[in-house]
């Protein structure tokens, strides 16, 4: 049985703690700090190859986009106010690793064989991102008018399946 | 209807509308061989990309006075390589023939009987069939890169008898013509 892919992966990505602790969207949000989208393109779901027996490779792609505030602190030096030195924890960075999280947790997941459900007719081989870290959006990187500023940054991902559905053989 | 020579059984046309292509999954292969006293039947093909049948047509050509050519088909080695052949979870030959390969039982290789199934020839409920006894089935090597390869070939016997199998599913039932 072939089930609704896009709920099954947002289903699954509720699963990460990460995502789990801020608004998802699917396909359209509001561009507010910590807002995560997940967003499907035209070419989402493709076939690779075709195999004799009906079968064919698919995969399935998808961006996940994530809305974070932007901090000016800069990372080396100290901020003087008066007589007190403040060191400021850097927000870009932590903010940035926490979306990196989000990678590293679709890599444990494929690592451990856990995936989204496709139903029976798809035998998912494996998910992961399309970049190693996250990619800070060059055409709209910083949300400039918005207040605070927002950063946005967005992590392909892809999923590779079997699909069985066009298999006349039942074995 | 028509007939041939030599061939007292009508000729049966393609189930295909007028110019439609058959799809690759209408010819299939399937293997039949004994484990302990179970019957076990699989399709070939699972995660291969591209596998013809082929004939080796064993052929002499003489070239009379007059430049004429005479052509005579002796026998046709028929075989089928499948590559890759994927070491998967459930393959039931898989597992089988790489049993035999641990044990280095070669002799065990050539107890299989062999169905090519014609599903773009018949109805549903009668497909047209090929079925080889006899037939040998080579492991041709293994590893790979990223996934682990055992690609095989199945040697047809030519010890066969035509028929129709009821359905396309492991269990079906295979009926030899009348005639033969």
């Amino acid at each position: 049985m072939s089930i609704d892919k896009h709920t099954a992966v947002l289903e699954y990505l509720k699963t990460c703690p990460e995502i789990a602790k801020y608004p998802l969207f699917f396909n359209f949000a509001e561009k507010e700090d910590n807002n995560q989208l997940f967003a499907t393109y035209a070419d989402s779901v493709e076939s690779i190859q075709n195999y004799i027996d009906g079968s064919r490779d698919m995969l399935y792609t998808f961006t996940m986009i994530v809305y974070k505030s932007v901090a000016y602190n800069q990372y080396i030096g100290k901020i003087t106010q008066g007589t007190t030195i403040i060191d400021y924890p850097d927000e870009n960075v932590e903010e940035f690793i926490d979306v990196q999280s989000i990678a590293d947790w679709i890599e444990e997941q494929n690592d451990n064989h856990i995936f989204p459900d496709f139903g029976t007719d798809c035998v998912i081989s494996s998910i992961e991102t399309l970049t190693n870290k996250p990619i800070r959006d060059t055409t709209s990187a910083v949300e400039g008018d918005m207040q605070p500023a927002l950063a946005q940054y967005s992590l392909g991902v892809r999923i590779s399946y079997l699909d069985t559905s066009k298999v006349l053989w039942n074995s | 209807m028509e007939l041939i020579g030599g061939n007292e059984m009508p000729i049966t046309q393609f189930n295909l509308a007028n110019g439609q292509r058959a799809e690759r999954k209408l010819l299939i292969t399937v293997a039949e061989w004994t484990e302990g006293t179970s019957q076990v039947r699989e399709i070939l093909g699972t995660r291969t990309e591209d596998s013809s049948i082929e004939y080796n047509a064993d052929i002499s050509t003489t070239t009379d006075i007059r430049g004429f050519n005479y052509t005579d088909l002796e026998k046709t080695q028929p075989q089928q390589p499948f590559d890759p052949f994927l070491i998967l979870g459930g393959s039931k030959l898989g597992a089988f023939l790489n049993d035999i390969r641990r044990r280095n039982a070669v002799s065990e290789l050539n107890q299989f009987t062999m169905y090519i199934i014609t599903a773009y020839v018949g109805t549903s409920g009668a497909y047209e069939a090929e079925k080889h006894t006899g037939c040998t089935i080579t492991y041709d090597s293994l590893g790979g890169d990223t996934k682990v390869n055992f690609p095989i070939t199945v040697y047809f016997s030519n010890n066969s008898v035509t028929g129709t199998v009821d359905k396309l599913t492991d269990d079906f039932q295979f009926t030899a013509d009348a005639s033969v």
